[in-house]
């Protein structure tokens, strides 16, 4: 029917789309580690539109069969649609804690973590546990991986000590480093829940050079709530408008329907 | 409908049970012994709407459109800092001076395992918490001691009238375990082991990593209410903020109702 009604609904999808993902964000404001989503929208494909047109001539008051002509008229853009939600790998407010076991990190780096299944996995949540076998493991009980390639170990009596390069010791007795990894392509990681990344592939992954460890310490959430609530309100106004938009042609439709369309009274 | 209403319904939910954690901490502000707990947060499975990768002509999808579902608890840790010394003139008030904890025996026969150190006497004579679960190993005072001690590797000392010197009359032992934030509170300053804990490693204070005691003290709450008031603080406006994108969800979903007149 009318093009422009798709179009407004497209752009009312992706105010919804944007308002879920600051919903996200505010609802992970207190968790530790957590990047905030971006929700990046473009423009969907224009099409370009002609107008067909058959020309009839006349030769001596008499029709000839038409040649049919297109003509462009101009291009038509048809709404917009998400393009992306990279998470804002933006370095978060880090509070004190007082912890032995809670390191946070100051730069680009991520600890490197193993799941239960095995599976290599990426966090900034330093909040560290020692489980029952002595093992460093996040909240979940995610090993924490060493540059040694093990899981670190933290033997059962004396004072822990994490220095600002992640080395581990235990007494003054060096145990292992926390592999702390940078990414060239940060786009490459995925968030997976429970605090992880995912290193999707291509993401350049390499011991960290520009990160310091920072022990006693937890890195917070990077959502903004100021951010948010701003944002809250111009999608919602956003939405907002393209229900207008969309009102205003139903009411075109209508008036040609019900007016224009009128027949004999 | 909306994810959002989903995922900041998560949040209020993890909010609340942030504000119910800051509160159980500042009720036990002056109990004796008492560990704060802390709420810590993960955020849910992230909804993939489009994978990284994926081939899109010559090329391919640099980032990938994921949609994140909210938050849940992730743990609620039993922060074990050391909490402030008072003086006390019961000698049986015991603080342990760094790691470890007194081992108490329940009615049923099981272990318990506390930092709260305010022990009594019982019409025995023996040594016994607040409720009145026997220390373990048990220590039984003689009716006519006076002056009784208790040094800091845990010996128990008495002044028995008619003899020179001290006797000796028990050894308090502290017990560690490889990961205390593992153990369950069980009400009345107790833990008990988990699997999560480890077994329990007894030592005499001062040993194996154990603290020493301090006989005449006792050790308070490690909760800090400034620290407390400030996450509260946090607490109610992250529900707030909350709150808000529910709101922003409601209102948008009456705007799309209404395009149908």
């Amino acid at each position: 029917m009318v093009r422009g009604m798709y179009s407004a609904t497209s752009g009312a999808l992706v105010a919804q789309a944007a308002v879920d993902t600051i919903a996200n964000n505010l609802a992970n404001v207190n968790t530790t580690g957590f990047k905030r989503t971006l929700l990046q929208v473009q423009s969907q494909p224009e099409s370009q539109l002609y107008r067909f047109q058959v020309d009839p001539g006349q030769v001596n008051g008499k029709r000839l069969s038409g040649v049919p002509t297109q003509q462009a008229i101009g291009a038509l853009g048809s709404g917009s649609q998400v393009y992306d939600t990279p998470a804002v790998y933006e370095q978060g407010a880090i509070a004190s804690t007082g912890n032995d076991l809670d390191v946070a990190l100051s730069g680009p780096g991520f600890f490197a973590i193993q799941t239960g299944a095995g599976q290599l996995r990426y966090t900034r949540d330093g909040a560290f546990l020692r489980d029952q076998n002595g093992y460093l493991t996040a909240q979940n009980g995610d090993r924490v991986m060493g540059t040694s390639g093990n899981a670190i170990v933290i033997p059962n009596q004396g004072q822990v000590q994490i220095g600002r390069d992640g080395t581990v010791s235990v007494s003054g007795q060096t145990i292992d480093k926390l592999a702390v990894v940078e990414f060239a392509n940060t786009s490459a990681l995925r968030p997976e829940g429970s605090n992880r990344f995912v290193d999707t592939g291509n993401s350049g992954a390499a011991a960290a050079t520009n990160t310091s460890t920072l022990q006693g310490s937890v890195e917070k959430s990077n959502a903004d709530v100021v951010r948010s609530m701003v944002d809250l309100i111009s999608n919602e106004r956003w939405f907002d408008a393209n229900q207008k938009s969309i009102q205003t042609q139903d009411d075109a439709v209508a008036q040609a329907i019900q007016t224009v369309g009128r027949s004999n009274q | 409908m909306m994810r959002a209403l989903y995922s900041a319904a998560t949040g209020m939910i993890a909010q609340q049970y942030n504000i119910d954690t800051i509160s159980n901490n500042l009720a036990n502000v002056n109990t004796t012994g008492f560990r704060k707990n802390e709420a810590r947060f993960q955020d849910l499975i992230y909804q993939n709407l489009r994978a990284p990768g994926t081939p899109v002509g010559p090329s391919v999808v640099p980032v990938g459109q994921d949609v994140g579902l909210g938050v849940k608890v992730g743990a609620s840790e039993k922060i074990f800092t050391q909490g402030v010394m008072t003086q006390s003139s019961n000698p049986l008030d015991i603080a342990i001076q760094g790691d470890g904890f007194f081992q108490v025996t329940l009615p049923d026969g099981t272990a318990a395992y506390t930092r709260d150190g305010s022990f009594k006497r019982d019409a025995n004579g023996s040594v016994v918490t607040a409720d009145g679960y026997f220390l373990n190993p048990q220590i039984t005072i003689p009716a006519n001691a006076t002056q009784v001690q208790v040094g800091t590797d845990g010996t128990v000392t008495v002044q028995i009238p008619g003899q020179q010197a001290p006797q000796q009359i028990g050894q308090i032992n502290l017990v560690r375990f490889v990961n205390a934030a593992g153990l369950a509170p069980k009400g009345q300053n107790l833990l008990v082991q988990t699997g999560a804990s480890g077994a329990p490693i007894v030592a005499q204070p001062g040993l194996n990593g154990t603290g020493t005691l301090q006989g005449g003290y006792l050790e308070q709450s490690n909760v800090a209410v400034v620290e407390e008031i400030v996450n509260m603080i946090t607490a109610q406006r992250s529900y707030e903020a909350n709150s808000k994108s529910i709101q922003t969800a409601d209102e948008m979903l009456q705007t799309a109702v209404a395009l149908k007149r």
